[in-house]
């Protein structure tokens, strides 16, 4: 099991503000946001490009840190984390879907998975069931000898949720997951998702520019400029 | 700290076999040249060190520590020697003294044309005596007042000339005269092999000098029991019991392995040549390095988003590079043992063979290795510098 | 399996070590075989050893120190254990009887300070009469006649100086050796000559009782304004005609004739410019060089 707090929201931000230099300006992705993301939820962030969704993912996701505020997944507070603090609590807790799929092109689709399980104490037979069982659930055990080059789009993303979902995270960060697929395949790794979330009562959290993809969500925030400008459950729109 | 598996960077020299090529062929071209240098250094360093005999004192002037060619001692100090001396070696009564002449000289093959500076002993029979490595593998000793002369076997990579030009029968000029190769002699690993014998009266006619170069004697190991045999400090006391012949003993090893020092400066161009040139290699290899880690940012930073070390990554790295050179380094040992090793070298004392042994290849491969991490790290460093997202963004 | 193979692997150790512990309190109360001393020879004496007197009167318990002295003719050697005694060596001019001699008792001790078991006589040279080097640490001392010391290293020479051999005081009628050298020297005639050590980079020999001094007549380079030698006891702003001339060369002779097997460097504060006063007889003259057979010596400065 994850280990995380889940008694109160999974992910809980207070006046989380991300702030970095280019050049001689100041550039603010983030804005004194608060957000609250209870257990089990599946929110999408949607947003213009430079809106901060994808910041606000990766501050959620622990591979970025907030400049100010508080930011706390699951209970832990991510801001006062080291960077070797934050990569153990990233590989125990997140589970991350990227648009490109990241797979590591000299790796099978089973060495793939197995990734992040190399870094916990897990004998080789555990790893072997839970590998299996992630490559099982995510519809792709018959390529798990194969090298990314060897599968297609929809195949590589499957490979990569499969990855995401191995280490049993609290929750999965998902960046423009049907970013690069055709039509079919995005829906049918968005019903991947939605159905591995539902299963496994991880909470989601996923950057999208396609309303499609956020109609899958039970809620979906629009950002702009760094700042929440809209909120919208499943079937009703709201502002 | 959990590491990545070896596999990976095994894997990843696959990527692109082109760039495999270059690594590999760059790090062996790079190790072939350090292999040179520490064979030569090696082999000059061998040979100085092994030339001369365990139990061999050599007597020579004062001030000519350094190079016996400079030297010259009365011709009475071999008979005072055996006269005050006990426990100098000696068999059927004939005493293992040997007066001797040391000059470099210029050499001409006849039948090539081929000239240079040779070094040249003067020598009495009691030399056979002294230096027991030297073996007569053909032909005979030289008889004095014939014109006759016995060469080593390397003293046609000394005159730059093939073999059989200066096979016995041949003949060499030096001094104005013809002289007639009657014998060759071998003295292996050692540079006495690049030495040309003459008989001691010819060479005091031929360079016109009435004092001798040195004294070489073979000591009976003292035997405390028995109190028969001398010691090295033996000879020395002698020395100071004539401070008007103005003399000064060495163990001849010494005196081979002082010469060493005086090749430091060589050896140092040796060094510095096969550095410069790893440094030119260096530099193209952290520039192929850095091509290849570049296009691997995103998956650097994947790999960091998934929970592993920056410093786990590194490592993986440096594997990958090294493992590349370093067989590159393994194909460079392989050629250095079967083209490199014994290859003969000239240089101002006769000539000496290129030596790639245990501490010639250790050095190869820890050179290899060397320049596996040494290639790796900066363009390693830089590629895994960017924070993840921005890694996560790269192309 | 690995286990197992670990289990074997310590069980064969610890019987090793029970095996070895058992030979080894075997052969420690053996009782009769010499105890191995040859690690704690060294090849060299150790230079500024003091003699035993000094030894007795400067030495403090826990104090590491170097000291040279002789082996009683009698009762030298502990017949059980490695101790034995060291007397202070008389010098020719001042003789005191044997009995009121300061003594230094040295013991050669185990890794548990424990005298070593068996005699080391006959051991290494060790005799009755023979000359030793000691260093070590004190153990004990009254201050007055006696000094106990647990050794570290012995040098015991192959050829020792004999006692009396060094004298307290120099003799003052001396001849400078330059002033010697102008007059032709003969072989067996007796002389007393004053120089300095020195006359080449090395005038001592290692290993051997034999040294070159040289007269007053030359300078020595550090005597010299703005010289820096590193070597100044070669005397290299002479000529060598010049260092031959104003020199002779001293050894110390078995009955053969050939210098005795020590080094004198390092005794009694000798080396290089030290300067001495020699008496003996001149035993060989070759060409311009002479050597005087030492039969005692006095350090003058």
């Amino acid at each position: 099991m994850s280990g995380l707090a889940t008694d109160g929201p999974m992910v809980e931000c207070r006046g989380v503000t991300k702030s970095y230099a280019k050049g001689d300006r100041e550039i603010t992705p983030l804005q004194a946001l608060d957000l609250e993301v209870p257990s089990g939820d599946f929110l999408a962030l949607m947003g213009p490009s430079g809106s901060g969704k994808t910041t606000l993912l990766n501050l959620i996701a622990g591979i970025d840190r907030p400049t100010s505020g508080s930011l706390k997944v699951g209970g832990v507070e991510l801001s006062t984390l080291s960077r070797a603090a934050l990569a153990d609590w990233r590989n125990a807790h997140v589970g991350y879907v990227f648009q490109l799929y990241n797979l590591v092109p000299v790796l099978t689709a089973y060495e793939n998975v197995e990734l992040p399980l190399l870094l916990r104490p897990v004998s080789r037979a555990e790893r072997h069931r839970r590998v299996e069982a992630a490559l099982h659930l995510a519809g792709i055990a018959d390529r798990h000898d194969h090298f990314p080059r060897q599968l297609s789009g929809g195949q590589e993303q499957r490979v990569a949720i499969a990855r995401a979902i191995v280490t049993d995270p609290s929750i999965i960060v998902a960046d423009e997951p049907t970013g690069d697929l055709d039509e079919a395949s995005a829906g049918a790794v968005m019903r991947l998702l939605v159905d591995l979330c539902d299963t496994l009562r991880k909470t989601l959290v996923m950057v999208t520019h396609d309303v499609r993809c956020a109609a899958h969500a039970k809620r979906t925030l629009h950002l702009e400029k760094g700042r929440l400008v809209g909120e919208a459950t499943r079937h009703a729109e709201g502002r | 700290m959990r590491l990545i598996p070896f596999d990976y960077a095994v894997r990843n020299l696959g990527r692109s076999p082109l760039r495999l090529a270059l690594s590999v062929g760059g790090a062996s071209v790079v190790v072939l040249l350090v292999i040179v240098a520490a064979g030569f250094v090696r082999g000059m360093e061998l040979a100085l060190a092994t030339t001369g005999g365990r139990h061999n004192v050599m007597i020579l002037g004062a001030g000519s520590e350094e190079s016996v060619e400079r030297s010259e001692i009365p011709a009475s100090t071999p008979s005072l020697l055996e006269a005050s001396v006990p426990g100098i070696r000696a068999d059927a009564g004939v005493a293992y003294v040997s007066p001797e002449v040391h000059a470099m000289m210029p050499v001409e093959c006849e039948s090539t044309g081929a000239a240079r500076q040779v070094m040249m002993r003067g020598v009495t029979p009691a030399a056979s005596l002294v230096h027991e490595q030297v073996r007569i593998v053909e032909g005979r000793w030289p008889i004095a007042g014939q014109g006759e002369v016995m060469i080593g076997a390397a003293s046609a990579t000394v005159l730059g000339v093939p073999s059989a030009a200066l096979a016995v029968g041949g003949r060499v000029r030096f001094d104005g005269r013809s002289w007639e190769i009657v014998g060759r002699f071998a003295s292996p690993g050692t540079i006495v092999e690049a030495e040309t014998w003459i008989p001691l009266a010819d060479l005091l006619a031929a360079s016109r000098r009435e004092t001798i170069s040195c004294v070489i004697v073979t000591l009976q190991p003292y035997d405390e029991a028995s109190g028969e045999g001398a010691e090295f400090a033996d000879i020395d006391a002698f020395t100071k019991t004539r401070p008007d012949l103005e003399l000064v003993a060495m163990p001849e090893r010494d005196y081979y392995g002082a010469l060493a020092r005086f090749f430091g400066p060589v050896r140092l161009v040796a060094w510095l040549t096969a550095a410069l040139i790893a440094t030119g290699g260096l530099l193209g290899g952290l520039n192929t390095m850095y091509a290849a880690f570049a296009s691997r940012i995103r998956e650097l930073g994947t790999l960091q988003a998934l929970g592993f070390r920056r410093a786990a990554i590194l490592w993986s790295m440096v594997q990958e590079s090294t493992l590349a050179t370093t067989a590159g380094s393994l194909l460079a040992c392989a050629a250095g043992v079967w083209l490199l090793d014994g290859v003969a070298v000239r240089f101002s004392m006769g000539a000496f063979g290129l030596v790639v042994d245990q501490q010639v290849i250790l050095v190869a491969l820890a050179s290899g290795v060397a320049l596996g991490v040494a290639g790796t790290l900066p363009p390693a460093v830089r590629c895994l510098r960017p924070p993840i997202p921005e890694a996560l963004k790269a192309a | 399996m690995r286990q197992a193979v670990r289990r074997v692997a310590v069980i064969a150790v610890a019987i090793c070590c029970v095996a070895w512990g058992v030979a080894d309190s075997l052969a420690g109360h053996a009782g009769d075989r010499p105890p191995d001393i040859a690690g704690m020879m060294k090849p060299e004496l150790f230079p500024g050893a003091v003699e035993v007197s000094e030894a007795v009167a400067k030495g403090k318990p826990g104090e590491m120190i170097a000291l040279r002295g002789h082996v009683p003719a009698k009762d030298g050697f502990d017949a059980s254990r490695a101790i034995f005694r060291l007397e202070e060596t008389p010098t020719a001019d001042g003789v005191t009887p044997a009995s009121d001699r300061p003594v230094a008792t040295v013991r050669l001790v185990s890794a548990a300070g424990e005298p070593l078991k068996g005699s080391v006589e006959q051991q290494q040279r060790l005799k009755a009469g023979a000359e030793v080097f000691v260093l070590g640490t004190v153990r004990s001392g009254d201050g007055k006649a006696a000094v106990e010391v647990d050794a570290v290293a012995l040098h015991v020479p192959r050829g020792g100086l004999p006692p009396g051999f060094f004298l307290k005081e120099a003799d003052p009628a001396a001849k400078d050796v330059s002033e010697a050298r102008t007059q032709p020297l003969k072989v067996g005639q007796d002389v007393t000559l004053r120089g300095r050590i020195g006359g080449g980079t090395s005038p001592f020999v290692a290993g051997r009782a034999i040294f070159t001094i040289v007269g007053r007549a030359l300078t020595p380079c550090n005597e010299k304004p703005d010289d820096h030698c590193g070597t100044p006891w070669d005397y290299c702003c002479d000529s060598k005609a010049e260092i031959v001339a104003n020199s002779v060369t001293v050894q110390i002779a078995d009955p053969k004739g050939q210098p005795l097997r020590t080094s004198m460097k390092g005794r009694r504060g000798l080396r290089e410019l030290s300067e001495v006063v020699v008496v003996g007889k001149v035993t060989a003259v070759g060409g311009e060089g002479v050597v005087v057979t030492a039969t005692s010596i006095a350090v003058a400065r």
